[in-house]
């Protein structure tokens, strides 16, 4: 690898790795009630969690795909296999990984990570959690970080109160009611009051079944005072039909409370990405959404922080690479509702090799929220004469007494800093990734110094090696 | 769409306007290709404040032919040609026919192909090569039916310049009137168009207006919404040749429960273009207010400038404001730009001028003409300005004195 920040060995390979399926079951393509009840049996769920099912399922069939944003004409909803049970146990112990599949982990750096910097790990492997583990010194401090599956059994009332009620309702969109027919596997964390999880707990979904679905769901709940920062890593291996990832996340930020979300979702080329993430902030809480999206064909995912008590604050942040044939639809949402709610909204994409990219956002202040402050900022970089990029920030404002600002630019790296760098040594194409890295630094800065390698070398990667 | 006729609108309806106006048959044969076509379009999902709670029940018309009221065009230059489009020469009928084919061939809006099928005024204007005009071009356009739809057809030749002001009044309530404006601008041409909405009381506003623009070509479309209950106004402008400019300014101020539809489009299809989009809105009591801007710069439109800006300042207890500045950008050679902010008077500005010794409200009054200056400020010509200035400022006075 040509370039000046070679210092993190990393290939697309990883990535796009595939193992040999080994599952105790895969659904056959398609979705039907008989499958719905066989998942919910599977997993033991209780009644109200299969009528909750069944009963998005009958929404979604009602449903149609939405008309707006990205053309989906291309993902075949019957071609999917919806529920793949691979034939692993589940684990608090790597060693008992099988090794092909622990391999796939050790590749993706997640056991390495888990030593040096985390407080938990979980991994998912197509529908079902392999391997999750909680530091000790947190589980003593009453923190609980399960699969959802898991959650459900242990703490049955908790994940009756919150799951799809109020934050993300299983009518809010075509996808959501998918995702809450089929939904398996994901992360449940519920941090007590005034705990402060000082090292970051870490999720790494990987899907591997050809024409696979992945529908994990993640609720976080972090009680009045306490504080936690969540980290999700996403990637797939190539196939050439195409996979859906239709994932939830709901997060619960209580009163003085601060969570902070980061993921970098590197699914392969083939994968519509099609997630919902979304928190409810109560009084002065601090919600932070970071997203980094480069994978996938298509991805539309637009994370939402609603305000809803007085003080609330929101930092969203959002990088999107678009490259050949990916269309990347991202941007931020946020609702105003009660006095004094901040909220901060950056985003950036990057286009090249006729790629996508679009910003997509929505802020609303609505009435009441007085002396609120919403500030909008999006940046986007098209590399090349084939790319696009759209900005469509939609904005609502029904309260006198508050200051919404947006700002945007597209354009192309001018030739000047280029023709800089190069009097300086550099080649036109480490100029370029020098640049680039400069445009997506303020969003490197907010992640893990790790997270922030993988994803500047990613971009890199993503720059050199067009052919997707 | 703003408006309900009592019956629907048949063919024989068509052919009376056309009997009544004694029109060449051509025209009448447009009619009812227009009528046509609108029939076949699907329903337009147009729904007044998509996103803003309320929304404006249509204005309730009677299907009849009411003779209009005579225009008394102003006298132009020799050489520039102002009349309606059945008094024209064979000479200039051609543009009328082009004008017709080709809205008939490419217009999608189901309100304007409406417009076209029941128009009852027409206005031609024609600028011929190398005029430069230093006076203004007036054109009143007044209601005093219940309904009016009017066409203006404006042709700019090679190299020409003039400024156009429509001045579309009237002084009843409860009137509809719907104004379609098409300007071609040739190479070199250069034209200010300054459209104001002067109504009074209960009045529902219309106007569509499309821009074709050539080489080097510069049209600064000027919008003034001053006092109108509905008023809905959409700008497309289609830049379709190298080094042509587009300029739309837009200048409200909406008080009462006055619902504005804004809607602006520049598509920049060709190399060195250029595009500046600027709105100011100053919101009071009940007002409402929706903001499209899209700048579209093409593939091909490479070394393009694009720049929109929006600046709403919401002054009313319950006004609302729901602006949506949009860039669709499908080339890397291009420097695009928007902004958008919302906001009431800064308390820190009051205080500053307060603590000079002028009372609360006085403080508040002067801020909000600082608004009005700005807006005379980023007009790109002095003449532009002249005319502007005493309207805007007059009306100012008006509302906030």
């Amino acid at each position: 690898m040509s370039s000046v920040l070679s210092d993190l060995e990393l290939s697309r390979d990883i990535f796009d790795h595939s193992n040999k399926e080994k599952n105790i079951f895969k659904s056959n393509p398609g979705l039907s009630e008989g499958l719905i009840i066989k998942i919910s049996q599977d997993k033991n769920e209780p009644d109200w969690m299969l009528k909750k099912r069944l009963h998005a399922f009958r929404l979604f069939n009602k449903t149609p795909i939405p008309n707006w944003g990205p053309n989906l004409h291309k993902l075949n909803l019957d071609d999917i296999s919806y529920y793949i049970k691979p034939d692993i146990k589940k684990s608090t112990d790597w060693e008992s990984i099988p090794e092909d599949v622990k391999k796939t982990f050790d590749r993706l750096g997640i056991p390495e990570a888990e030593k040096k910097y985390l407080g938990g790990v979980g991994a998912q492997y197509d529908s079902e959690i392999i391997y999750h583990k909680i530091k000790k010194e947190w589980q003593e401090k009453g923190v609980i970080f399960e699969d959802c599956d898991t959650a459900l059994k242990n703490h049955p009332e908790l994940i009756k109160k919150y799951f799809m009620t109020k934050c993300i309702p299983i009518n809010d969109h075509k996808f959501i009611m998918l995702h809450a027919s089929v939904w398996s596997g994901g992360t449940f964390i519920y941090v007590p009051k005034n705990v402060k999880v000082t090292i970051p707990l870490q999720a790494y979904f990987r899907m591997n079944a050809v024409q696979g679905g992945q529908f994990e769901h993640t609720l976080i709940i972090a009680d009045e005072g306490s504080e936690v920062h969540y980290i999700e890593g996403c990637s797939a291996p190539q196939y050439t039909s195409n996979s859906l990832h239709a994932g939830c996340v709901e997060i619960f930020v209580q009163k003085n409370a601060h969570v902070r979300y980061s993921s970098v979702e590197n699914w392969s080329k083939n994968t519509f990405n099609l997630n919902t993430k979304r928190a409810l902030v109560y009084e002065n809480g601090l919600m932070e959404w970071i997203n980094g999206n480069m994978g996938s064909c298509t991805t539309m995912l637009y994370p939402c922080s609603i305000l809803l008590e007085k003080g609330a604050k929101t930092d969203m942040l959002g990088i999107a690479y678009a490259g050949k044939n990916q269309n990347q639809d991202t941007g931020s949402k946020v609702i105003h509702t009660a006095p004094q709610t901040y909220s901060t909204l950056r985003s950036k994409s990057i286009s090249k090799n006729g790629g996508i990219s679009t910003y997509r956002g929505y802020a609303m202040i609505n009435k009441g929220a007085i002396n609120s402050k919403c500030s909008v900022n999006c940046d986007a970089l098209i590399l090349d004469k084939d790319s696009k990029s759209n900005t469509y920030p939609f904005m609502k404002i029904l309260e006198n007494k508050s200051t919404v600002v947006h700002e945007a630019t597209v354009g192309k790296i001018s030739e000047e800093k280029i023709f800089y760098l190069m009097s300086r040594g550099l080649s036109e194409d480490q100029a370029l990734k020098l640049v680039v890295s400069g445009f997506i630094e303020p969003i490197l800065r907010e992640l893990p110094i790790e997270y922030a390698l993988e994803l500047n070398k990613l971009i890199q990667l993503e720059m050199e090696n067009p052919v997707g | 769409m703003l408006f309900k006729f009592d019956l629907e609108v048949s063919e024989s309806f068509i052919d009376l306007i056309s009997k009544e106006k004694n029109e060449y048959k051509d025209i009448t044969q447009y009619r009812r290709a227009a009528l046509k076509k609108y029939k076949s379009l699907p329903e337009s999902k147009y729904i007044y404040g998509k996103g803003i709670s309320g929304s404006v029940k249509p204005i309730d018309l009677t299907l009849a032919y009411e003779k209009p009221h005579k225009f008394l065009l102003p006298i132009v230059n020799e050489g520039v040609i102002l009349d309606t489009f059945d008094s024209l020469s064979t000479t200039f009928k051609k543009y009328i026919d082009q004008f017709f084919t080709e809205e008939l061939q490419n217009q999608k809006n189901k309100d304007i192909l409406l417009h076209l099928a029941v128009w009852d005024q027409s206005i031609f204007l024609f600028i011929p090569k190398e005029k430069i005009l230093h006076d203004p071009i007036i054109i009143d356009i007044i209601n005093l039916n219940q309904k009016n739809f009017t066409n203006l057809l404006i042709i700019s030749e090679e190299n020409s310049e003039a400024t156009i002001v429509i001045n579309n009044k009237n002084n009843n309530s409860n009137k509809y009137s719907s104004l379609f404006v098409k300007l071609f601008a040739y190479r070199n041409s250069k034209i200010n168009l300054i459209n104001m909405s002067k109504f009074e009381n209960f009045n529902y506003h219309n106007c569509d207006i499309g821009i074709i623009q050539n080489k080097n070509s510069i049209v600064n479309v000027i919008n003034i919404g001053l006092n109108i209950e509905v008023l809905k106004i959409n700008i497309i402008n289609i830049l379709r040749e190298p080094n042509s400019e587009a300029n739309i300014f837009s200048f409200n101020n909406s008080i009462k429960s006055q619902k504005y539809d804004l809607d602006f489009t520049i598509v920049q299809e060709a190399e060195a273009t250029k595009s500046n989009m600027s709105a100011i809105n100053i919101m009071e009591d009940n007002s409402k207010l929706i903001f499209k801007g899209l700048i579209k710069i093409e593939e091909t439109a490479v070394n393009s400038i694009g720049y929109q800006r929006e600046e709403n300042l919401l002054l009313g207890e319950n006004a609302e404001v729901f602006p949506i500045p949009k860039l669709e950008i499908k080339n890397n050679d291009v420097k695009c730009y928007h902004s958008a902010s919302t906001s009431n008077i800064d308390l820190d500005k009051i205080f500053y001028l307060m603590s000079r010794g002028l009372s609360e409200d006085q403080a508040r009054s002067l801020i909000i003409q600082s608004y009005y200056i700005k807006f005379i400020d980023i007009l790109p010509n002095n003449q532009i300005k002249k005319i502007i200035k005493p309207i805007i400022l007059s009306k100012y006075n008006e509302i906030n004195v």
